[in-house]
């Protein structure tokens, strides 16, 4: 017999489900790496995978409070005196508009243009967007990104940052998106990270501040506690450690050969309780 | 191990002499007690730490 061809599958669906889907305002966008799945079996999971080490990490954004949508509209065309066929879908790009204005985000977006990732969305219900690929995971739909938004008020609008997001292949998007119920309050366990930097209040004073990298924020206060309590196992460098709440610094004594303190990787203070920061590098 | 509120790193702690472990930390840790008593407090986190008697 000659070769011939086999259809594939185009079965017609119009039922609908017993358990509708009440699909919701998105609240969060998590990119991975372009490839990388997303860890979501559990709240910790996702909350590990935040503090990854990068290449396995998931990038987790602000709170997002609008949604626009810009393309991905079916387009027709005809060929001859022929009827209207279809033709593909527009290029799409979504606008998440977060929840305030930051220009070190902005700067990390811009910086990051080119980068290919995988994006999920969350919305209010805690249910997670993605795309079915045949697995019991979902993997991420493919986007590149971009910036934008308003540095300072206007006459009638705030400051405001959005991460805009291109989709790579809306149609395949459009074919292959699909949902799952998280079971957990998904704003919890996602994190974006801050890098930080511990520096020494005066020269040889012993009292060391956890600054953040971009704006120069004082993080001592909220970190510094568990930083000292946990210093075996989250700081380099150091023989011994306490938190002084009334200088708001940690005293610190260097450890054998040591010039400062160093934090450890994110992964290390997550083990220890410490979410949300990363050391500098 | 945290004594008295101080963390203090094992590993770090076993690299040093009690002499040098006690004049590091002596004039940094526990201010508000005189010196005689945070040097007894030390020499006994030193023994703790290094099972040194």
């Amino acid at each position: 017999m000659s070769r011939i061809r086999t259809c594939t599958s185009n079965h017609f669906f119009t039922g609908k489900s017993v358990c509708e889907i009440d699909y919701d305002k998105i609240k969060l966008v998590i990119l991975t790496n372009h490839g990388v799945k997303l860890s979501y079996n559990s709240g910790e999971a996702l909350r590990t995978m935040c503090h990854a080490a990068v290449g396995g990490r998931a990038y987790g954004f602000p709170q997002i409070v609008n949604w626009e949508v810009n393309g991905g509209e079916a387009q027709t065309s005809q060929v001859g005196y022929g009827p209207n066929t279809y033709n593909g879908v527009s290029a799409r790009t979504d606008t998440f508009t977060m929840d305030m204005f930051r220009h070190y985000l902005r700067s990390v977006i811009l910086k990051n243009v080119d980068e290919e990732f995988d994006m999920y969305l969350v919305d209010y219900k805690n249910n997670l967007y993605g795309l079915n690929d045949g697995t019991d995971t979902l993997a991420g739909i493919p986007v590149t990104i971009y910036p934008s938004g308003n540095d300072h008020p206007g006459a009638s609008d705030k400051a405001s940052l959005a991460v805009n997001v291109v989709y790579t292949d809306v149609e395949d998007y459009m074919l292959n998106l699909d949902v799952v119920p998280l079971g957990f309050t998904a704003v919890n366990y996602v994190y974006g990270l801050m890098p930080v930097t511990l520096v020494e209040t005066a020269a040889s004073s012993g009292k060391w501040k956890v600054i953040e990298f971009y704006g120069k924020g004082d993080a001592t206060a909220k970190y510094g506690s568990l930083l000292a309590t946990n210093a075996s196992t989250v700081l380099d460098g150091v023989s011994a450690c306490t938190y002084d709440a009334e200088a708001n610094a940690l005293t610190i004594t260097l450890g054998s050969g040591a010039t400062a303190p160093a934090l450890k990787a994110a992964s290390v203070l997550a083990g220890a309780g410490i979410y949300g920061i990363e050391p500098y590098a | 191990m945290i004594y008295e509120g101080v963390t203090f790193v094992v590993d770090e702690v076993k690299k040093m002499s009690e002499k040098d472990f006690v004049k590091t930390m002596l004039n940094v840790f526990w201010l508000d007690r005189d010196k005689e008593t945070r040097r007894k407090m030390l020499a006994d986190v030193y023994r703790r730490i290094t099972g040194k008697k």
